[in-house]
């Protein structure tokens, strides 16, 4: 075996550059809209920049433009100018672009590459035709930087969310790059995962030896991280350049009516508006119901006083619920242990807990996917007009044909559950499952009113498009429209929320709102703590045990995990948890 | 994932554990293609129990797991010998004696033993197979291939990432099935059935691709595409175990070819 | 201020991008997966109706070698899908074990032939339908030497004829059928095939 000579002086690393954007433009191969225009601003060296914005407002496309993905691997077509340090993007070697600058993706599973966290580590430096004496002098500094030393030989499928993507981070500190790019890192994480991310972009961004491009939907966190922000809108268009702590009052307005969360600090509001909405209804239908919530302590959920006394509104019973791991996914925990949940008509209940918890399990066990090895789960349909209630049963020896009517379960990713050539067949395919014409369709013999139900979730100009060519916004009301005709009695959904802005959780929430008005029950999994306000309930499990069982407030107020930070709302970790607005 | 076999890894330091994959492909071969030029049962006799030896003493894999990982193959060896036998050209040869007769078919003594002989070599072909692929990781296997045959780096790692994502391809498999079930499109019927695992199939290749995108992605955002030649953080060195391996090898499928009963 | 155009990847049409192997490596990696569940719950049954009957099976085997190139369009994507695909079920175990790395490479030819006749140039169902014989037909010529050559020349015959057939069928129509299905998803953007 031969050396090949290094890339760049060995050691070195990349002084931090400022960016330049001038009239930045950028529009995909096969796209008619830009996805970024005009874009003109400079941010100095060192600088920490939060970029903010609504879905679709292009702030992936500009992180990849940052990294030279955008043009030299992606085709389309450039406009304007972008600097990082002395070099013109579109005129530098892709190679070029990459020694200095790194960017980390939002899904820690499809940016790993080895198995093994050192190698993983070393094969961005073997890309760049590092030296091995040198390889093996960076690699545990790199992983000391995120505090993953000692963590060399694991296998990175053991890592858990958070510490996978500090090695996505690791992997591209290693480097040395003089220019840092986040494109949304936490998002697929559950809170204590979020939590230790920030800690370590804290300590990043104190070093002042990175400029910093953040893109990111948890802005409590961020925030105090950043000292400019850049607001953009739903077209791709910049709104303003600014520090963070000098924001104008148009701008944040404008930001706002985009459609995209907006920090707290800004608007001065607590929530946004569309939460605190269903936060008032919530607690309208609560005392017109005469249902004392109980704060009580989890271990004995079902000896919850003030239950409604109505037996029938009773939609979900699980009682002592065991679940197993399959046998070889090895260690003998439990995925659920002696889980008891009662679920009623018209309640709203939040799922909350770290990823490995048992959310999902419960999820399943509930929809009969996965049958209990103790316990019993048992649910029924809501009853229709004059119908008598029906017993609970156990949904796991349903037919696939009753099973609709009972349970529905909108997935993360909701494009697995697609079946159809277009929107419009997506939402016939479940109402001809359902059972024939429920809607009041003016159309062909075959229209089952499925237009009506996609004007309603505002999909009526795409009936005919393919539901995976949506977005992932589209896509997930298409999965709730598809159950508007012929509403499951209980509706389970895994991360509803995830990679929407505000104005795409405002909608969803709102849709929800029209089926819980009609008594179904709804079971949120969630890791995002703005949607708990909008919940009737909150149950938290932890380690396959619920360890909480009660009001929204009282779980904020003190979650009951250690340590407990991560599951406040608002509360940013790390050193720098003070606003900064000025540069040393 | 249920279905498929858990990797079978070693589970000690073994003789074979320390050699390059790449050598162990070179002795795989060499008993494949002895197994193969033959069809004289004695063969793959010996290469079989040959090869049952070195699982035992020099492979690190616990030898308890091997019955189950090979079980499957009962039924191809059965039925390859079964039909060898009968449709064996031999049973047409006039010069030979009729052995037995079922039904208008003859069966020949050579056919018997070539059936047995095709029969075994399936044998011998799996268990070279875990001797080969066994004793170490696929990460090492693209080491090894890129440093000792040059293989192309970026086909190699290309695969080696493609190989780690894969399992990702399972629990969406599982969780297609578990939105049709749930929105009341399960199939009814065979024919339903096997329409719907094609619609299936469709959305978990979607899904894959997608996948697959995003992590070329991240790969090219890390220098995977910049055209510098890559180093290698992990050395592989060719040494005196790789050259033993392949000679014992050679050796052994000498014996088992060329030495009378 | 610039303006710059950087082309469809059609027009670059030798050099493989990083996306192009990643993408057949992991549908060769399904492939594999499915070869291995195919060889060990279809076909290990399937063999008790005698090697012709059983010959009609071996398409499946033959997928990537046709797929693969519909979707990427690069050369060598038959033999590499193929090659992939056959290191994954030797991998798993299944009982051809390393057999299978030199019939995986013997399809994987016959059908990067026909495509390079073409000069990677046509993508239409009658090119997959010729890959796909030349897949066929690479299969026929390892499978009668390796497993079957105590046979007399009528079941050869027989046996090599059920295998181009079921590789015309499976592989050059069903495969054609799959990349078309793919491409109306919209998941084949970034190639040249979903333009």
């Amino acid at each position: 075996m031969t050396e090949a000579p290094a890339g760049r002086p060995s050691g070195a690393a990349a002084a931090p550059p400022s960016i330049e954007a001038t009239g930045l433009g950028w529009t995909y191969a096969g796209r008619r809209r830009p996805a970024i225009e005009g874009l003109t601003f400079r941010l100095e060296a060192g600088r920490v920049l939060l970029v903010l914005g609504p879905s679709g407002s292009g702030k992936s496309t500009l992180a990849r433009a940052l990294a030279g993905l955008v043009p030299h691997v992606q085709p389309g077509s450039w406009q304007g100018s972008l600097r990082v340090g002395e070099l013109e993007v579109a005129d530098t070697p892709a190679r070029l672009l990459g020694e200095r600058i790194g960017l980390v993706f939002q899904d820690p599973d499809s940016q790993l590459v080895m198995t093994r966290v050192d190698d993983e580590v070393a094969f961005g430096l073997e890309n760049r035709a590092w030296s091995r004496t040198e390889m093996t002098a960076r690699v545990p500094l790199a992983l000391a930087q995120v505090g993953l030393s000692g963590f060399e030989h694991r296998s990175t499928v053991t890592l858990s969310g958070g510490e996978k993507q500090r090695l996505a981070i690791a992997d591209i500190l290693a480097a040395r790059p003089g220019l840092l790019v986040l494109d949304e890192p936490t998002a697929n994480l559950d809170p204590p995962g979020m939590y230790s991310v920030f800690e370590q972009l804290a300590v990043l961004a104190k070093r002042r030896e990175h400029t910093i491009v953040l893109i990111e939907h948890r802005l409590e966190a961020a925030l105090p991280l950043a000292d400019d922000v850049l607001l953009m809108d739903d077209g791709g268009h910049q709104l303003a350049f600014a520090p963070a702590g000098a924001v104008g009052r148009e701008a944040v307005e404008l930001l706002d009516r985009s459609g995209a969360w907006v920090p707290r600090a800004w608007t001065g509001a607590g929530t946004s508006r569309a939460v605190e909405r269903a936060t008032a209804r919530a607690v309208e239908r609560a005392k017109a119901r005469a249902v004392e919530r109980a704060t009580a302590p989890a271990s004995q959920p079902a000896a919850r006083g003030g239950r409604p006394a109505d037996p029938s509104a009773l939609l979900v019973e699980a009682t002592g619920v065991r679940l197993e791991y399959p046998a070889d996914t090895s260690g003998k925990r439990l995925a659920l242990d002696a889980v008891s949940v009662a679920v009623h008509s018209g309640e709203r209940i939040a799922l909350v807990g770290p990823n490995g918890a048992g959310k999902s399990s419960l999820l399943f066990a509930i929809a009969g996917l996965l049958r209990p090895a103790a316990g019993t789960v048992r649910l029924r349909a809501l009853p229709r007009n004059g119908e008598a209630v029906e017993p609970l049963r156990d949904p796991s020896r349903l037919r696939s044909s009753e099973i609709a009517a009972r349970i529905g379960l909108v997935f993360q990713d909701p494009e697995l559950g697609f079946v159809a050539g277009t929107a419009r067949d997506e939402v016939n395919a479940s109402a001809r499952a359902a059972g024939g014409r429920t809607g009041t369709g003016s159309g062909g013999p075959d229209d089952l009113g499925a237009d009506g139900a996609l004007a309603r979730f505002g999909l009526g100009h795409l009936a005919a498009e393919v539901p995976f060519a949506l977005s992932q916004g589209e896509q997930r009301r298409l999965s709730l429209a598809a159950l508007a005709l012929r509403p499951p009695a209980v509706l389970l959904l895994d991360e509803p929320t995830f990679g929407l802005d505000r104005r795409g959780t405002e909608a969803v929430l709102a849709l929800l709102d029209e089926g819980r008005t009609a008594g179904q029950a709804q079971i949120l999994a969630t890791h995002d703590p703005r949607l708990l306000p909008a919940c009737d309930r909150v149950v938290a499990l932890d380690r396959g045990r619920v360890v909480f069982d009660g009001s929204p407030a009282a779980f904020l107020a003190a979650p009951p995990f250690e340590p407990a930070e991560p599951w406040r709302d608002g509360v940013a970790p790390g050193p720098a948890s003070t606003p900064r607005t000025a540069v040393p | 994932m249920s279905v498929l076999p858990a990797a079978l890894q070693p589970t000690r330091d073994a003789f074979l554990t320390r050699t390059t994959p790449a050598a162990r492909l070179v002795a795989g071969v060499v008993w494949l293609v002895a197994s193969v030029v033959t069809l004289d049962p004695i063969v793959p006799v010996r290469l079989a129990v040959a090869a049952i030896v070195v699982l035992w003493l020099w492979s690190g894999l616990p030898m308890r797991r091997i019955p189950g990982r090979l079980a499957p193959l009962g039924f191809a060896v059965l039925s390859l010998t079964v039909f060898s036998i009968l449709l064996s050209s031999a049973n047409g040869d006039r010069t030979l004696s009729t052995v037995a007769q079922i039904g208008p078919a003859r069966i020949t003594g050579p056919a018997i033993s070539a059936g047995i002989a095709v029969g075994l070599r399936v044998v011998v072909i799996a268990l070279t197979t875990l001797l080969v692929f066994g004793p170490s990781d696929p990460t090492r296997m693209a080491d090894s291939l890129v440093q000792q045959w040059h293989v192309p780096d970026r086909f190699a790692y290309g695969t080696l990432a493609a190989v780690r994502v894969a399992p990702f391809m399972a629990g969406d498999w599982a969780t297609i099935g578990a939105a049709r079930r749930l929105r009341g499109l399960a199939p009814r019927g065979p024919v339903a059935r096997v329409r719907e695992a094609g619609g299936r199939l469709l959305v978990m290749l979607v899904s894959s691709i997608r996948r697959a995108e995003r992590l070329a992605l991240a790969m090219d955002a890390r220098g995977f595409d910049s055209g510098l030649r890559r180093t290698h953080f992990r050395e592989v060195r060719t040494g005196w175990r790789d050259w033993l391996t392949i000679a014992a090898a050679i050796a052994v499928a000498a014996v088992a070819l060329f030495v009378p009963r | 201020m610039k303006a710059l155009e950087t082309t469809k990847p059609a027009a670059e049409l030798l050099r493989w991008r990083t996306v192009d192997i990643v993408v057949v490596a992991l549908l060769a990696v399904a492939f594999g997966v499915v070869f291995w569940a195919w060889g060990t719950y279809v076909w290990a049954w399937g063999s008790f109706l005698g090697p012709q009957t059983e010959s009609l099976l071996t398409g499946v085997w033959l997928l990537p070698a046709v797929v693969c190139p519909m979707i990427v369009r690069r050369p060598g994507a038959a033999l590499f899908g193929e090659l992939v695909a056959a290191i994954i079920s030797a991998l798993l175990g299944s009982y051809w074990g390393l057999d299978t790395l030199l019939s995986g490479l013997l399809q994987g030819a016959g059908a990067e032939v026909v495509f390079l006749i073409t000069m990677y140039r046509a993508w239409n169902p009658v090119v997959a339908v010729l890959a796909a014989a030349g897949a066929g037909i690479g299969e026929a010529i390892h499978d009668l030497i390796v497993n079957y050559p105590g046979l007399d020349d009528a079941g050869r015959a027989a046996i090599g004829a059920a295998e181009i057939v079921s590789a015309i069928v499976i592989v050059g129509i069903g495969g054609w059928l799959l990349v078309r299905a793919l491409r109306r998803t919209g998941a084949l953007q970034t190639f040249p095939s979903g333009g």
